[in-house]
């Protein structure tokens, strides 16, 4: 489906592309908030505005657009604006450089970057990347959840490479100290790596 | 940078995009009827008051709509109403009046 079919034709092509994009869109959002009803409140607002800024894009803007990459942005762009108006991700987290949560730990049974390719453990690791700050959020679930590479990343945040890599590597200490704590409050090993 | 690079480098294999969840129907019901509902709404203002009018509505996209249905009567809308448009709280409000007007 191209965008020029989508703009220059009838409402049908539009329902079309809502269709095509919508679980993936709401996947996206749903990893981000952590809540369903944020995540389709947020999907329909980023398809709403979709459509208004493509009515009054000139046709070479359109043409340029890369459709999943700008509607990606799009539903970041509601994301973030949703986020100051509900002030989410208020947890308490030191993430000073001296800080004990950005520690870096060597153990194996921990690595969240190995616990994202386990399909048992995505659910559980989509609550933990939803509860941290909105930049390692939004970071870790681009890289792992959607599987975007870090020049992907770095575009839909409109960051340099660098920044997104740093972002991501902190990320990863978070989750992996916040894997930890699970781990010594359930007292059991649920995390174990084979 | 390649794709993945540092989880080949750790030897671990490049996770696969994980199991999407089925957008709730009324996701795309809300799409549509929002956006029939900003183009009847406007469609239905038969004095260039009403749209002026328009141009306070409480939903966004409407006053989106109404933006580029009064910017349609011409040179001689009312400016004033328009201006104030700029200080729209959402964004694609605002940035529809400046577009207009910059192809005007």
């Amino acid at each position: 489906m191209s965008w020029a079919t989508v703009r220059t034709s009838c409402r049908s092509s539009w329902r079309l592309m809502v269709r095509f994009y919508q679980n993936r869109l709401y996947t996206f959002a749903y990893r981000l908030t952590g809540s369903p009803q944020d995540a389709e409140d947020i999907v329909q607002e980023a398809f709403i505005g979709a459509y208004v800024s493509l009515r009054r894009y000139p046709l070479q803007r359109i043409q340029a657009l890369k459709l999943r990459s700008w509607l990606y942005r799009v539903t970041l762009n509601v994301f973030s604006l949703h986020a100051r108006r509900t002030r989410m991700h208020v947890v308490p987290l030191d993430l000073c450089e001296e800080s004990q949560m950005l520690a870096m730990e060597e153990s194996e049974d921990q690595r969240p970057e190995a616990l994202f390719e386990q399909q048992e453990h995505r659910k559980e690791l989509e609550v933990m990347v939803a509860s941290l700050p909105e930049r390692y959020r939004i970071a870790l679930t681009c890289y792992y959840f959607e599987c975007m590479n870090y020049q992907e990343v770095a575009e839909l945040l409109d960051q340099p490479v660098g920044t997104v890599k740093s972002t991501i590597s902190r990320g990863v200490c978070l989750l992996r100290n916040l894997l930890k704590e699970a781990d010594q409050e359930g007292g059991s090993r649920s995390h174990e790596v084979p | 940078m390649k794709y993945h690079e540092t989880q080949h480098q750790q030897g671990v294999t490049p996770p696969e995009p994980g199991p999407l969840r089925e957008a709730p129907s009324s996701l795309l019901a809300g799409v549509l009827s929002r956006l029939n509902q900003s183009e009847r709404y406007i469609a239905a203002q038969r004095s260039r008051r009403a749209l002026l009018n328009a141009l306070a509505h409480p939903q966004w996209e409407i006053r989106a709509a109404a933006v580029q249905a009064v910017e349609k009567l011409g040179p001689r809308a009312a400016l004033d109403p328009l201006l104030g448009v700029l200080q729209d709280e959402h964004r694609l409000v605002r940035q529809n009046r400046l577009q207009n007007n910059r192809f005007r």
